[in-house]
């Protein structure tokens, strides 16, 4: 007796997830081309949703696809009309731009999803797709405790500087766990 | 084995963002952009997280080694991982052999666990020739890691797989009218009807041998001694032609074919026909000749074929079966192995009568128009050449079956040749 399961087929469970992907990048690109409001918020949300058409066939794009997605909740976060005001839970919008930030994550891990579905004979996708909800939350968390530490008084440079040091000492310490 | 390791396509992805993220607020003094890089880090951090992959080992077994076209295969597919792991299976790169089920993988993907898996899978046996079932892939990563090991579990096993009865009739053809058939004859003497010699009796002898003539003449008793009815013994000792490519397939069946030629016509002569491979034991066919004879003929050479793959025939190679003392030894061989052509000269040396059927594969090297492979074809021609060359001065004659001409006009070379012995060392056709 088998014990793979032999849920899903190739075709149906991928194109199912490749669809959800590419809505979610849709909604991303249109909610920051509506609050940024001028042509060039359009055109990177429409190079936005391309590059994510793109990473569907090509996985290396994912990496591209985060970045972009960076950059246009950057182009949000960094309008002129509100610089830098957004970053405190209570700014107006605040709501949106964590789910913005959640959706480019959901948006790479569930192309993830599909590279993995696409190259599998039998696959069932419901680990991977919990698991791509489970990192949506986590960056929604992060990005949620890091709003928590720019509310708290003090230069915001300097909170800046203490998650940069924290975020290496993060990643150096899995480099020495690797090394042994 | 064959392992490596790289990136699930989120980790650059994730770490690029966070650490792009962290510089540009850095560099501009905008902590917002800080935390835009954040959520990235964090999420590259639990991925990298216990990062080793479980280990993971497996095989593939098969519930034949020898079967024939069309014939369905069981496969069992066996993975142990000593830890929490997710893994990708996969057997790829079959030849000669496809999924009995639809679709064109055999793959599965196993969720998050640990411990012995079994998967099951089955194929069907395409096309003849002796067949590596494809390679065991997996791919490992600890369940929500970001690092992936592929590795190369083990090379499935290969898989003989003999022709159907219709494509065998038209592979082996019945054998050519010219024959060797009564060019030699067996040293043994016994109760055959052919004359041998008289000699005085000796005790032990029948009475019926007694030649009444000669016994009068010399006023004692006098045997008549015959030939043995078995006109003698003939050993093919048989080369391997196996790789994975169609063309190494036709200079098999080229093989087959010149095989059968000189053991059909041997069996219909009474003659003991042996197949003989390096190192194995030998395979007497069938006296009859027939189906059952041409398929063991085929095995046999599969079997060769596939003894060059297999490291523990490599050892045994060096010894050579000790053969029959009456035995006409038949080399059938592209000259690919020197080895080979050593074992001919050391049977001829032992004294018995030794021929060769260089079987020419020539037309079937890639046509190239590249200078190196020129040169690589003309080294191997040569060196095929040169080999040929130590065959005839070791006394062992030869003859070179082409593709156009068919296995009949070397045979007859060859007769010609047993009869009358010519100058060593020169070549013919």
């Amino acid at each position: 007796m088998s014990d793979a399961r032999a849920v899903s087929r190739f075709g149906t469970d991928a194109m199912h997830i490749a669809a959800m992907a590419l809505v979610v990048a849709a909604a991303i690109a249109g909610t920051g081309a509506v609050i940024g409001g001028t042509a060039l918020h359009v055109l990177g949300a429409a190079a936005y949703i391309a590059i994510a058409v793109s990473a569907l066939f090509a996985p290396a794009m994912i990496m591209v696809q985060v970045a972009a997605g960076q950059v246009i909740v950057a182009g949000v976060l960094l309008r002129p009309d509100a610089p830098g005001a957004l970053l405190r839970p209570d700014a107006p919008g605040m709501l949106l731009l964590v789910a913005m930030l959640i959706g480019v994550v959901a948006t790479a891990e569930l192309l993830a999803v599909v590279d993995r579905v696409v190259t599998s004979v039998d696959h069932d996708p419901r680990d991977d797709l919990r698991r791509a909800g489970l990192a949506a939350a986590v960056a929604g968390v992060t990005f949620g405790f890091v709003l928590l530490l720019g509310s708290m008084p003090g230069p915001t440079g300097l909170a800046a500087v203490a998650l940069a040091s924290v975020a290496c000492v993060i990643v150096a310490l899995v480099l020495s766990a690797q090394r042994r | 084995m064959i392992a490596r390791q790289r990136a699930d396509p989120r980790l650059p992805a994730y770490l690029i963002a966070g650490f792009g993220a962290l510089l540009v607020a850095i560099a501009t003094g905008q902590g917002s952009v800080a935390a835009l890089g954040a959520p990235f880090l964090a999420l590259a951090a639990i991925g990298l997280i216990g990062r080793e992959p479980a280990v993971v080992t497996g095989n593939v077994t098969l519930s034949a080694a020898r079967v024939i076209e069309g014939d369905v295969i069981d496969g069992v597919v066996t993975i142990e991982r000593d830890s929490d792991a997710e893994v990708d299976v996969m057997v790829a790169g079959l030849r000669g052999v496809a999924p009995a089920d639809a679709g064109t993988l055999i793959g599965w993907s196993l969720p998050p666990g640990s411990g012995p898996v079994t998967l099951p899978f089955r194929m069907r046996a395409q096309s003849w020739g002796v067949h590596d079932v494809g390679t065991l892939w997996v791919r490992v990563r600890r369940p929500g890691g970001l690092l992936i090991r592929e590795q190369k579990l083990a090379g499935a096993p290969t898989v003989r797989v003999l022709p159907t009865p219709l494509r065998l009739d038209r592979l082996l053809k019945p054998a050519e009218p010219r024959a060797i058939a009564g060019v030699h004859r067996s040293r043994f003497r016994g109760h055959g009807t052919d004359f041998a010699e008289l000699r005085p009796y000796q005790p032990g002898d029948r009475l019926r041998d007694l030649s009444w003539s000669t016994s009068a003449r010399f006023g004692k008793p006098w045997v008549t001694v015959n030939h043995s009815e078995r006109t003698g013994t003939v050993l093919l000792l048989l080369d391997a032609f196996f790789s994975e490519e169609q063309r190494s397939t036709e200079a098999l069946a080229r093989a087959a074919r010149a095989a059968w030629a000189v053991a059909s016509v041997h069996l219909k002569a009474q003659d003991r026909v042996g197949l003989l491979a390096r190192g194995r034991t030998t395979a007497w066919l069938p006296p009859r000749g027939g189906r059952r004879a041409r398929w063991l003929l085929l095995d046999e050479l599969l079997a060769v074929g596939g003894a060059t793959q297999d490291t523990v025939l490599e050892r045994r190679r060096g010894s050579r079966v000790i053969v029959p003392s009456d035995a006409l030894v038949v080399g059938i061989t592209g000259l690919g192995w020197r080895q080979f052509t050593r074992d001919l000269l050391h049977y001829r040396r032992a004294g018995h009568p030794t021929v060769a059927l260089v079987i020419d594969t020539s037309d079937l090297l890639p046509q190239s128009d590249d200078r190196v492979d020129d040169a690589a074809r003309r080294i191997w021609l040569a060196r095929r050449y040169a080999e040929r060359h130590a065959l005839e001065r070791g006394g062992v004659p030869t003859a070179l079956i082409t593709a156009g001409e068919g296995v009949g006009p070397a045979i007859s070379a060859l007769r010609r040749r047993m009869v009358r012995p010519v100058r060593p060392g020169a070549l013919t056709r």
